[in-house]
């Protein structure tokens, strides 16, 4: 037992013999990952048997979390803490100097009795001036170095050779820059809640970058629906819904939609319903193609029967038409239907097709009704030119059934009554006994709401000049007829379709008076 | 979930006395200013942001971080959606959320389940009411994030969320006219309302490192994958299909740092940040005014780059900084093909390039509580003519002057 005591007393003895033979330090304890690298060695080694002794040049570092206390010539403690390098210097004499590369460490020492203790970093000195003394330095990016000193005096000099002294509760950082100001050093208290703090901005940081993700995605969908022209501002300001989509309710036929959403004020809609001769591609484009009218040949489908629908949900306008069949119109008998240009739909060009074969469709029925009022009528048989229609008067000429009164004659007029703006309005007039009306307001939307300037468009009223205008902007009409009783139908569409679709009469003629050619 | 609640509150009750620790983190910015969009201005409003989380240390191994935000902008900034000819836009978002963070601290791994609920409210137009905007909106999110730190401050970041958002303002007309004048063709098959709704998965993969002595380094990829289980695929003849839509948005950037100091009183920070986001969709587009099919319609590609430099003048904790940024960003629309002025497809790819440019300022005028002046400028073109529902082509400006308070 006595023999073991003196076993104990020997090794607990023997860390500060070391250290104090020969001025060499001894690495007394570790914990977690520490390695060594003895003076002269390019390899790191384990820390291996403690105690070790180190000599000046020898480097230790430390991993992650690890710790590693040294016993330095003199008596005083450094203790390395994760993530640190430190080495030896020789430096002073019958003291003890450590280099502090990164990292952070401890130092501490009582009754230097004027031996130096000093630790290098790569922007500054720190040095005991005190008997006791005890101070933390934490080497950052750059080599900025905050050195806090917790006992005694010490003295922490810059590169430039200004130099500073610090008392217990006092600290200062250095860069390359030099001396910053010093400050006190909060309480542990503090100290560990202002480190709570910074962590916890920190994850709050973190939280916002991954809601900047899911804000790209929500943008993005809010841009798509713009760009698809699902919400549009009408002339008036507000904030209009619209879709565009085609219905395929059987093989021969489709349905063109537009449909409008007001807050407040339902829905509204433009439909456009194509009744061909033979069953159609399940692409559509080259029937859309067609629909203006076919230069050179025959379209290889005849559109037979249509029926053109604006409605609020309430008051409709509907134009219904059968019996069509593709004439020639340059090639007929009546030089008054010739075509001299015609749309092109991929294009949206005006193709000069004077002197051509231009083949259009002609119906042999055609009816417009307002709320169920029939307003007017055509009927022919076979027809071969618009000259060849006949309006209809005593019957319906769809239904062929017979009429209550005979159908008024009526008169149509296009204005533009606001001098300057792309505002159109066409005015059909009926000479009943009530003095009837239908208006067709058609306007050219600028974005944010307001309507175009004429000027915008070379000033043009009529022509492709006009039609090229309007399919630059967004297109909105309104109709009101006497049996609407002060209500409206407004909807904004692309005013493409218009032109694609065909239309009984001319601009002089307005059997239809949504018509925009 | 008053049960929950109590659960909660027990279990908190539960913990020690002294171990638990909490720390308020919050601040308040109020700025007020003037933007404009190609010559038209949203008039003089302001924003405001404010947060608040009280931080909870509830061991040495768990924290709560229990956060709350909410932010109000009558003045648009340049990084919201441009374009869509709105000056006065406003909007509003609330978000509440929660984050657990749990280390030994004797380890480098970090674990971090979250979950948050965020509700945003936009109002484009004068007529829209607040609560009822079109693109309102509200998103819930659960997810967490695993941390390895390798290098304090320096870690590696990969998280994985779950998230449903749905904007309860929004149904498709179509499905509504399929409704209010049934028995006539005015809706497709398969016609979906809530079309804009989506729920999918977000994961991301983050890290920073010291490059040098001299050098930060910065490493960000995400993925966002969402689902749109009400929205059909439009096939080539414009009708919708049995199949839904998925997007798929990913994002990588890169950014570099580099500290420089004069002297205590003057330093500055070099900045350059890289980055590319692209959109992958297998939902297609269809211009039924011509019967035009537009496959791909929906994805994208950009690429970005914004240089900055600020300069920090004064003391570490007071300092006046005046940063300066640029920033360039091209997007192509892979398959969507540019439009004449008139709507007329042409050939190529539709793409924009954005220049922008800010200059911000902060000068302190006490503890905690800075001056704040923003300047922003964004100059757009693009190959698309066609601009009547969307401008790709745009001027805009942004200048805010207010406050900040930090705690």
């Amino acid at each position: 037992m006595r023999r073991f005591i003196l076993i104990v007393i020997f090794v607990v003895s023997a860390a500060p013999a070391l250290a104090a033979e020969g001025g060499a330090a001894v690495l007394r304890e570790t914990s977690g990952l520490v390695q060594v690298r003895p003076e002269g060695s390019e390899r790191w080694e384990p820390s291996g048997v403690l105690p070790r002794r180190l000599a000046p040049g020898d480097a230790v570092r430390t991993g992650f979390n690890a710790r590693a206390a040294i016993t330095l010539e003199g008596g005083a403690a450094l203790e390395a803490e994760g993530n640190t390098q430190i080495a030896l210097d020789d430096a002073v004499r019958g003291g003890a100097a450590v280099n502090l590369a990164f990292g952070s460490a401890r130092v501490s020492a009582r009754a230097l009795g004027g031996r130096p203790l000093e630790i290098h970093t790569p922007t500054g000195v720190a040095r005991a001036r005190s008997e006791t003394a005890a101070w933390r330095v934490i080497v950052g990016g750059g080599g900025s170095a905050v050195f806090v000193v917790e006992d005694g005096l010490v003295a922490v000099e810059d590169l430039r050779g200004g130099v500073l002294r610090l008392r217990a509760g006092e600290r200062v950082e250095t860069d390359l820059a030099g001396l910053h100001e010093p400050t006190q050093t909060p309480s542990p208290a503090r100290a560990r809640r202002e480190d709570f703090a910074g962590r916890m901005r920190r994850e709050l940081a973190f939280d916002r970058e991954d809601d900047a993700l899911q804000t790209v995605v929500s943008g993005d969908q809010r841009r798509q629906e713009y760009q698809l022209g699902h919400v549009i501002t009408d002339a008036s300001g507000r904030q209009v819904r619209a879709e565009e989509f085609v219905v395929r309710s059987s093989p021969t036929s489709f349905t063109f939609v537009a449909l409008n959403g007001r807050r407040g004020a339902g829905l509204s809609y433009y439909s456009w319903t194509g009744v061909f001769d033979l069953p159609l591609p399940k692409n559509l484009a080259p029937v859309f193609a067609i629909l203006p009218g076919s230069a050179g040949a025959p379209a290889p489908w005849t559109l037979t029967a249509y029926t053109a629908t604006s409605s609020n949900g309430v008051d409709s306008l509907v134009a219904s038409a059968a019996g069509g069949h593709q004439v020639d119109l340059n090639g007929n008998t009546d030089p008054l239907d010739d075509v001299s240009a015609l749309y092109n739909p991929a294009t949206d060009r005006f193709v000069n097709v004077a002197g051509q074969a231009v083949f259009k469709v002609l119906f042999d029925r055609y009816g417009l009704y307002s709320d169920g009022v029939l307003k007017s009528g055509l009927i022919g048989a076979n027809i071969q030119s618009q000259s060849d229609y006949a309006a209809a008067t005593t019957n319906d000429p769809l239904t062929g059934a017979a009429l209550a009164t005979a159908l008024p004659v009526f008169t149509t007029n296009a204005t533009f009554p606001d001098a300057g703006s792309t505002r159109q309005q066409v005015l059909t007039s009926y000479l009943d006994a009530a003095g009837t009306s239908i208006i067709v307001d058609n306007r050219a939307v600028s974005p944010g709401g307001g309507v175009v300037s004429r000027a915008a468009f070379g000033g043009a009223t009529s022509g492709p000049g006009l039609q090229s205008g309007l399919l630059r902007s967004v297109f909105e009409q309104t109709i009101t007829s006497t049996e609407f009783g002060g209500r409206s139908i407004d909807v904004l569409l692309s005013a493409r379709v218009l032109f694609e679709t065909p239309v009984i009469g001319t601009p002089s003629v307005r059997s239809e008076p949504r018509s925009l050619q | 979930m008053t049960r929950y609640g109590l659960a909660g509150a027990l279990l908190l009750c539960a913990l020690p006395a002294s171990a638990l620790e909490w720390v308020p983190i919050g601040g308040i910015t109020a700025l007020g200013g003037l933007h404009t969009f190609n010559g038209a201005s949203g008039g003089f409003t302001g924003n405001l942001d404010a947060a608040f989380a009280p931080a909870l240390r509830l061991s040495d191994d768990w924290s709560l971080l229990p956060s709350a935000r909410g932010v109000y902008e009558g003045t648009r900034r340049l990084t919201d959606v441009l374009g869509t000819a709105t000056a006065a836009q406003q909007s509003v978002e609330l978000r509440a959320g929660t984050r657990a963070v749990y280390g030994d601290p004797a380890s480098r791994w970090r674990f971090k389940p979250d979950l948050s609920y965020d509700v945003q409210f936009l109002k484009e137009t004068p007529d829209e009411i607040w609560g009822q905007g079109l693109f309102d909106q509200r998103r819930l999110t659960v997810g967490g994030e695993v941390e390895l730190l390798t290098d304090e401050p320096h870690s590696v970041r990969a998280g994985a969320d779950w998230f449903t958002v749905d904007y309860p303002n929004y149904t498709s007309l179509e499905s509504q006219a399929a409704l209010q004048f049934a028995g006539r063709p005015l809706a497709r098959e398969l016609v979906g309302d809530s079309v804009l709704n989506r729920e999918g998965y977000q994961f991301n993969l983050a890290g920073d490192a010291a490059l040098g002595s001299r050098l930060i380094g910065e490493a960000k990829a995400g993925v966002v994958w969402s689902r749109f289980p009400r929205q059909h695929l439009v096939d080539e003849g414009g009708q919708l299909t049995a199949d839904t839509r998925s997007d798929v948005l990913t994002d990588l950037s890169f950014a570099l740092r580099m500290p420089h100091d004069w002297n205590a009183d003057l330093r500055a920070l070099g900045g350059l940040e890289l980055g590319l986001t692209a959109n992958s969709s297998n939902q297609n587009g269809y211009d039924a005014s011509r019967g035009q099919f537009l496959p791909g319609f929906y994805d994208w590609l950009e690429w970005r780059a914004a240089p900055s430099a600020t300069l920090i003048v004064g003391p570490v904790r007071r300092p006046v900084t005046a940063t300066l940024t640029l920033g360039w960003k091209r997007r192509s629309y892979v398959h969507r093909p540019p439009q004449s002025p008139t709507g007329a497809y042409g050939a190529g790819s539709l793409a924009s390039t954005e220049w922008s440019g800010g200059l911000s300022l902060s000068y302190p005028m006490a503890a905690r509580l800075s001056l704040i002046f923003d300047l922003e400028r964004a100059s757009a073109s693009s190959n698309q003519d066609f601009q009547a529902f969307y401008r790709y082509s745009y001027q805009a400006t942004t200048a805010l002057a207010g406050v900040r308070w930090d705690w």
